[in-house]
């Protein structure tokens, strides 16, 4: 494979600036994704090492420090929130949301498009729907200034923005997927997941 | 007829969701079943963090929830959780008194109603071993879980350890915590005697539930059937206040059933705490502005007013 | 009363959702949004959107990415190739050999895991490419794991017997002590049938693995070391009061990735590979707990379960008579509803009937959670199958197939628990005591 030669299947040569960019999207919220799941193991981590320090400090000195991160188990249950839905594309994408193949698989080739069709296009119409009205979640939250309750007073719309944000993403990737099977081609989660990641990676 | 969906957040056997399920009785009673409430006990429906929200939204038009949950959006929802503030059935009371309307007029830039609010039994304190004085907490860790909890346990020097409500028990077996304060009827329930050996009925401080429609969902309710719901809820509120102290006894006398020692604080323990209780109340006027200080006058012309009757 | 045509449709519904290929997810949340539609005057779309935020940002689930994480650090690591090597040699003369390690892995796990999709989740990474590489049964290995991922529920820690114990007022650490025998007793069903399964169908055995002496056997259990100390520190963070249950999670995750680099089979891309897989696999069960907890919210504006288990109430059963019609109950509401789902929803009115009955609720709550488990492996939704699809591509009907004994080896359990419900009620009295 050519290093500067991206090749997506279903587009021959080099895939268009659009394509490439989309696949970029989703694999960047993606790793975005991967980023809080490790940001959320490092709090948690240095929070039991906090208490692991603490009890030994207590067991030789007779003193503790009393070692705390403020909120953090909220603070990692904000990180979870941003991490499932930044990473919805990319999991989609990576065809790993999963779906029932059974009766899929044994159609006849005919019919598997006007299927895909009817799947990703009822899929971008649900998320499509979702994603409005988690706007209008998130402009409610701004418009009345809701906080999260607990130890840090973190205005909600900001980690609701991240929802905002992966859903977003994922809508627009059904409706790629919707418009790929118009034209003939294969849906970004039906191409193989280590294929598109190698081509990206030689960019 | 119309049905309303309730959301609440305690589960059955609760004094607060008896009473809830007795109000909603009353208001089709009321109402001569022209407004009948379904209620949606234990989460079933809503989760707590979402209730007051979901009201606003009109996804429900009747929910309960914890005011104290608010104490971020402003201060004037955290005064019944302030430790040492209001803490007897008639301090908080007088509290409820003072602090209603600046509460409704809060919730009303919502678009709530506030019908009542009922409280918690006082919070005390349990321990694995004697204390006669604030001193003697030292060191231990205590469950925290906001930051008025945290700023007490600073206060009086101990390790705060934040620990969600379901993990109350494990924490004190695995050593996680060795203090923490609930009510007693909370310990109880969860076998205090099983975990810890001390109980301390030092009625730190009296959490309440409010109970909040969406106003113009009430609004568009017939004049009588407002009227219905107004009542059931006066009502409500009186039994509301009645269960919850007979909640409070029964609480205490499970816990000297099951074999906890204390129950009764020392006076030493008692001012040790008021003292804690003044600084916190100070750093809350401080954060509270003027609002903050016209409510706490408020209450106090409440108590010596109630003191002169 | 129970609207019968509303629900049959619905669940006609939801399964054409799901056979049109529709992602389940988006067929679940579907469905409940149609359900709101036809049976509240509730906003369906506010709430769609309110749900999935509410069910996106707690904090027990946050042991559930970390508790993935760790298995995708350990399949990656040599740690996983050594379990295996170093169980093999004991296990070589039990019939069923390796297939054991699901149920014995789960069982393990579920000390420190509380859900039972986090169970299956992590030991199934480690555990089910192994079992493949050496010549398993796909569909036993596959069955195995569905069934003994189940196990994290009933072994403290467990989240639903947490909120069991709200809903009911009963001591959580009584019903943990409750869930440790009736755990044990269902590891041996599900140890039981593999045996015989194994000794039924020789033919589907891999060839047996020379035998070798008991030194050498000693000798290479030593490869076992790194493994148990794992375990042991992760279980020793949370007893010693260093970490909650969920802290216990990241906790894993560091020794995993501590051991992994003192293996020296850490590198910067497995290191990533290995979070991105993780990402993945715990975003497709969390859009999937979202669908599913916005499905319940519907269901209890439409109010479905609790008019059927309002209608069992109403017959005035005897005990043993109730407890037939509740498990049948809980079979059929577990096939569309989670396990918590269930218990948030229907304790209001089952409760009351139990105490009625005279049975004891530290017993009832074993007993849900042993229903409620079998709710895991039930298609259309079921989480274990649901993740078993995730990591192994088969279709979830044929991982709800391969799980069938075990859904049997459940019904076998709660039919012993209501026999001797010692099983359950021992330990916590012996506390009491
Ligand atoms: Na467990
Ligand atoms: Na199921």
């Amino acid at each position: 494979m050519a290093p500067n030669k991206p090749q997506v299947p279903g587009w021959e040569g080099n895939a268009p600036f659009l394509r490439r960019f989309l696949d970029g999207l989703y694999l960047q919220s993606g790793r975005l994704a991967a980023v809080f799941l490790v940001a959320i193991c490092l709090i948690v981590s240095v929070q039991v090492l906090g208490n692991a320090l603490d009890r030994l400090l207590l067991l030789t000195t007779g003193q503790q420090l009393g070692i705390v991160i403020p909120g953090y188990a909220d603070i990692a249950g904000l990180f979870l929130s941003a991490s499932t839905f930044l990473a919805l594309a990319y999991t989609l994408t990576s065809g790993e949301l999963i779906r029932v193949r059974l009766l899929l698989a044994r159609l006849p080739v005919r019919w598997q498009i006007p299927v895909e069709l009817w799947c990703s296009g009822v899929a971008t119409l649900i998320m499509g729907a979702t994603t409005w009205y988690t706007l209008a979640l998130v402009m409610e939250s701004k418009e009345y200034g809701d906080t999260l309750p607990g130890m840090v007073a973190i205005p909600l719309f900001i980690p609701q923005s991240a929802m905002l944000i992966g859903l977003s993403i994922l809508t627009i990737a059904f409706a790629d997927a919707f418009c790929a099977v118009c034209q003939g081609k294969p849906a970004h989660y039906d191409r193989p997941a280590a294929d598109k990641l190698g081509n990206l990676q030689s960019n | 007829t119309e049905t309303w969906d309730m959301a609440t957040p305690y589960p059955d056997f609760e004094f607060h969701t008896r009473n809830i399920r007795q109000f909603a009785q009353d208001v089709s009673d009321l109402s001569g079943k022209k407004l009948e409430i379904k209620v949606h006990s234990g989460q079933s429906l809503i989760r707590h963090p979402e209730i007051k929200n979901a009201i606003r939204g009109r996804q429900i038009p009747v929910g309960e929830f914890l005011m104290a949950r608010l104490a971020n959006e402003h201060p004037i929802y955290e005064l019944d959780a302030l430790p040492f503030f209001a803490s007897s059935y008639s301090e908080a009371l007088a509290l409820w008194e003072a602090q209603r309307d600046f509460v409704q007029q809060h919730l009303g830039k919502q678009g709530l109603r506030v019908l009542f609010a009922v409280p918690w039994p006082p919070q005390g304190l349990f321990t694995k071993q004697e204390v006669t004085e604030v001193d003697q907490l030292k060191g231990l860790r205590f469950r925290t879980y906001n930051t008025v909890t945290e700023r007490m346990a600073r206060q009086i020097g101990m390790v705060p350890t934040q620990t969600e409500a379901t993990e109350m028990a494990t924490a004190f077996i695995t050593g996680r915590i060795d203090a923490m304060m609930t009510s007693p009827s909370g310990g109880a329930k969860n076998k205090a005697w099983d975990w810890s050996t001390h109980f301390y009925h030092v009625q730190a401080w009296l959490p309440k539930n409010l109970i909040v429609v969406n106003q113009r969902v009430f609004d568009g309710l017939d004049k009588d059937v407002q009227e219905a719901v107004m009542q059931a809820a006066a009502k409500a509120e009186k039994r509301g206040w009645e269960m919850s102290e007979i909640d409070t006894k029964e609480g205490v006398d499970l816990l000297v059933q099951g074999g906890m020692k204390g129950i009764t604080p020392s006076a030493e323990l008692v001012k040790g705490f008021k003292e804690v209780g003044k600084t916190l109340t100070d750093e809350w006027l401080q954060n509270a502005g003027e609002e903050g200080k016209a409510v706490v006058d408020a209450y106090e012309k409440k108590l010596t007013g109630n003191g002169a009757q | 009363m129970i609207d019968v045509f509303l629900s049959l449709g619905l669940l006609i519904l939801l399964l054409a959702l799901l056979a049109s290929g529709l992602w389940i997810a988006l067929s679940i949340a579907g469905v409940g949004f149609i359900t709101i539609l036809m049976t509240s005057g509730a906003p369906p779309g506010q709430v769609l959107a309110s749900t999935f935020w509410g069910a996106s940002y707690s904090w027990e689930l946050a042991a559930l990415p970390l508790f993935i994480w760790m298995g995708e650090i350990l399949m990656r690591s040599r740690l996983s190739d050594d379990l295996f090597a170093g169980l093999a040699p004991w296990l070589n003369r039990v019939p069923g050999r390796l297939l054991h390690i699901n149920v014995l892995g789960c069982g393990l796990f579920s000390a420190v895991s509380g859900s039972s999709a986090a169970t299956a989740a992590t030991v199934g990474k480690i555990a089910l490419p192994e079992l493949r590489k050496r010549g398993y049964d796909e569909d036993v290995a596959i069955g195995t794991l569905a069934g003994a991922g189940t196990l994290g529920l009933l072994i403290p820690p467990s989240i639903i017997l947490i909120v069991y114990g709200i809903a009911s007022g009963q001591s959580v650490i009584h019903l943990f002590m409750a869930g440790i025998l009736p755990g044990i007793m269902v590891a041996g069903i599900f140890m039981g049938y593999v045996m015989i399964w194994a000794l039924l169908n020789p033919s589907k055995m891999p060839p047996r693995e020379a035998s070798m002496p008991f030194f050498q056997k000693v000798h290479q259990s030593r490869r076992l070391f790194p493994l148990l100390l794992l375990i042991g520190a992760v279980i020793g963070s949370i007893y010693l009061g260093l970490a909650s249950p969920t802290d216990a999670a990241a906790v894993g995750v560091a020794l995993s990735l501590l051991m992994a680099y003192s293996s020296r089979t850490l590198t910067w891309a497995s290191f990533v590979e290995g979070a991105l897989a993780a990402t993945r696999t715990s975003c497709m069960i969390a859009i999937l707990l979202l669908g599913s907890a916005f499905l319940t919210v519907a269901m209890g504006f439409a109010g479905i379960p609790s008019d059927l288990a309002r209608w069992i109430g109403d017959m005035n059963l005897s005990p043993h008579i109730l407890i037939l019609a509740l498990t049948l109950f809980f079979i059929v509401v577990g096939c569309f509803l989670d396990g918590i789902s269930i218990v948030v929803l229907t304790t209001s009115i089952i409760l009351p009937m139990v105490e009625q009955a005279g049975i004891d609720l530290i017993w009832f709550g074993i007993y849900v959670v042993i229903v409620v488990e079998m709710s895991s492996i039930t298609p259309p939704v079921g989480f274990n199958l649901f993740v078993i699809q995730g990591l192994t591509r088969h279709d979830m009907f044929r991982v709800a197939k391969a799980s069938l004994p075990f859904f049997g080896g459940l019904v076998l359990a709660v039919f012993l628990l209501t026999a001797f419900p010692e099983i359950a009620t021992y330990l916590p009295q012996k506390l009491s005591n």
